[in-house]
């Protein structure tokens, strides 16, 4: 304890820590936060908005994306500088905190005028008074002068725990969400029905890795089973996938559906968007069949969904009208049509449609439309540190709570004898504002009033 | 928009915009205090309008309105009506900001009519507890915000002292509404708080990520941070007063751009067009 007084006896002592802990500072680096923020959403920022946006604005406003393009405003968030600023709240979050476990000694309380006085017919007793005033949550310090004179303080919430357990929510929330993005993954697994994906850098689709990260990949397998939409009217109303966690000799089974993804290892797979995939085969004219795989179709416009394949000297464009009628639905069609279109040197050779289960001779060879089944494309995210981000919040959100809005508040009641009556001065305060120290010493006046007169 | 809701909601418009009218009047050009009591009254009526649309809405489209800018509005401004008075039950001396909160929610709720949303059922994204909990958060917020703002405006026109002498007597006493308003920015901060922390476990199982400095999440944060910055220079350094008054007005405009520039913003994952 001598050590730990000792310890911030002395950090209190450092110019920097001071400055750092000052109200004006925390107050000045909010105001900061808050306005580089501001800049941000005002400033159209490069990871939100599409590229074309992006080329669009800097054409509207030259000279101003010029600027922001170099001073790095286009990617605020991310700017050394954002971050440097995050780093300073954050010390000042942590200064603030550690200085606020000092003791800070025995509270006084000088009123000079009692706020309330009233009479009462008998003395009242200190135990009765005790128990009401622990069922209101105060902590009694009482302190008895004699039997024509004594006082009773109290009080409740008065403790800088709560603000303390916000702050340290606040700094754990900042802390894990620097080391989340510092070590966490972002990518995308494309999977057609009965396709399975390993969690290893070159399965993904597309992958962002963080620095710290580190190729800390697990190979489990997920395959994606069956997947299925509902609709009411045009309006899609539930999108559901089966899929089988394998990993070695474990395996399980899953519904993921949107807002409900699935969880393993610290990975979450969420559905991000669906479409169709047909099966693409093709053989020479000897019959041996060089090409086979399901082709997974992105909705190019409203209504259907298309992709291209290279092969050699030929490019080959897909294209899928799942509905022949005009709605928006996504269920499997039971008649689909496949357009195709070959093209050499970027000129179409030849051109066709093909139904499910037909043949057609290309010059390319023979393609076959042999099957056709859903793909998912599912975000992955890895964020290891996100357990703590919760508890962060839960402690700042309690510590919040508590601190605001069960009022912290000191009372002070001074009981003299005036012949066979006693006399009572209630007096109370709180930083919280007069009317709650009002309403407060109203319901003591009510009961001392209602139990002793 | 169904036809009896269509004419609950004009009546509620139309309901609000007299009450405020008379509110005004009230205490300005014809400083008669039964006319109080009565606006008080009409408000009252039209906030049942309001709540009979709000009801025809939700059994009409099959879930409660949080989809798009009109149905956002429509309970938002129930919610700050609502709260106005739940809370003139404690301190009847507020009523004088009626004016204030009919004008706000009559042009919150006119605006709304821009963007109606067909009536239909709710989307995989809405399907989400987390949802509920966020936009009861965001309601409490944003009608305790809005109710400190215009107490904050009636705090500046009772400090500049200019007004009529009659006037000034009828409106309650600065030290009141400077505690009356500093309870609703509490009270507020705390909701904007749990909407903020809500809001971002939402967005871990929707979208992959408790965070995207997306620009609806960044103009809460601004917002929250603005409180944030009211409550520490009142209670860490004291403040009171104008000052504080004008970070209150400009905090509740950051919220508004926050719930409702939603639909000027063209890239946002707020509007929840992905699947």
């Amino acid at each position: 304890m001598v050590f730990w007084e000792k310890l911030l006896n002395s950090l209190n002592k450092l110019y920097l820590v001071r400055f750092l802990v000052s109200p004006r500072v925390a107050a000045s680096l909010i105001a900061l936060v808050t306005f580089f923020s501001f800049i941000g959403v005002v400033i159209p920022q490069k990871f939100i908005y599409p590229p074309e946006y992006m080329k669009r604005w800097g054409q509207d406003f030259p000279s101003l994306s010029r600027f922001a393009e170099s001073t790095g405003l286009t990617n605020l968030f991310y700017t050394w500088w954002f971050l440097f600023l995050l780093s300073l709240v954050f010390l000042s979050l942590f200064l603030c905190t550690l200085l606020r476990l000092k003791p800070s000694g025995k509270k006084s309380f000088k009123t000079s005028s009692f706020q309330k006085i009233l009479a009462l017919k008998r003395k009242p007793d200190i135990e009765e008074l005790k128990s009401f005033l622990s069922r209101r949550f105060y902590r009694l310090k009482i302190q008895n002068e004699g039997e024509k004179l004594f006082f009773v303080y109290a009080w409740r919430f008065d403790t800088p725990f709560f603000s303390i357990l916000f702050h340290l929510g606040m700094m754990i929330v900042l802390l894990a969400a620097v080391a989340d993005k510092s070590s966490g993954l972002n990518g995308t697994a494309l999977l057609t029905e009965g396709e399975a994906f390993t969690e290893k850098h070159f399965d993904y689709e597309t992958l962002v890795e963080a620095p710290f990260f580190s190729e800390n990949h697990q190979f489990f397998k997920v395959m994606l089973e069956r997947f299925d939409v509902h609709y009411e009217g045009d309006v899609l109303t539930d999108a559901q996938a089966r899929v089988r966690v394998i990993d070695g000799d474990f395996q399980k089974e899953e519904l993921v559906k949107v807002n409900y993804p699935l969880s393993y290892k610290g990975f979450s797979f969420l559905i991000d968007k669906i479409g169709f995939s047909p099966l693409i085969n093709i053989s020479n004219h000897k019959g041996e069949t060089f090409f086979s795989s399901y082709v997974s179709l992105g909705e190019e416009k409203k209504q259907s969904f298309a992709d291209f394949l290279n092969l050699g000297n030929y490019s080959l464009n897909f294209e899928l009208y799942p509905n022949t009628f005009n709605s928006r639905r996504l269920y499997l069609p039971e008649d689909p049509l496949l357009g195709i279109k070959v093209r050499k040197a970027g000129k179409v050779v030849w051109q066709g449609s093909l139904k499910l289960g037909e043949a057609v001779e290309t010059p390319v060879g023979t393609i076959a439309f042999g099957d056709l089944r859903y793909w998912v494309l599912f975000q992955v995210a890895y964020s290891p540190l996100l357990p703590w981000i919760f508890f962060g919040f839960f402690l700042a959100v309690t510590g919040l709570t508590v601190r605001l809005l069960f009022y912290p508040l000191n009372i002070c009641l001074k009981f003299e004898a005036k012949g066979r009556k006693w006399e009572v001065g209630i007096a109370g305060k709180t930083r919280l504002g007069k009317m709650v120290v009002e309403r407060e010493l109203k319901k003591i006046e009510g009961y001392l009033g209602k139990r002793y007169n | 928009m169904s036809q009896l809701e269509e004419a609950f909601f004009w009546l509620t418009l139309v309901g609000y915009g007299l009450a405020g009218i008379i509110n005004l009047a009230s205490f300005t050009v014809l400083k008669r205090k039964k006319l109080l009591y009565f606006s008080k009254q009409l408000g009252f009526l039209a906030f049942i309008f309001h709540l009979v649309a709000l009801i025809t809405r939700t059994v009409v489209s099959g879930h409660f309105p949080v989809k798009g800018g009109y149905e956002n509005a429509l309970v938002g401004a129930a919610s700050v009506v609502g709260l106005f008075y739940l809370v003139q039950r404690y301190f009847p001396s507020i009523e004088v900001v009626g004016s204030g909160i009919f004008f706000i929610v009559l042009l919150v709720m006119g605006t709304s009519l821009t963007n109606i949303p067909p009536l239909e059922p709710l989307t995989p994204p809405y399907k989400s507890i987390w949802l509920w909990i966020h936009v009861l958060f965001a309601w409490l917020a944003y009608s305790s915000y809005t109710l400190a703002a215009a107490l904050s405006v009636l705090y500046l026109i009772r400090q500049r002292g200019t007004l009529d002498s009659k006037l000034l007597v009828k409106l309650p006493s600065q030290e009141k509404i400077d505690d009356i308003w500093f309870r609703f920015v509490v009270f507020g901060f705390v909701t904007n708080a749990i909407m903020i922390a809500s809001g971002s476990i939402w967005a871990h199982y929707l979208w992959g990520s408790y965070w995207k400095w997306d620009p609806v999440e960044t103009w809460n944060l601004i917002s929250w941070l603005a409180f944030g910055l009211f409550l520490h220079l009142r209670l860490t350094m004291g403040w009171r007063g104008r000052k504080l008054a004008w970070i209150t007005i400009l905090g509740l405009i950051t919220i508004n751009i926050g719930f409702w520039g939603v639909q000027l913003i063209p890239s946002t994952y707020h509007l929840f067009r992905k699947l």
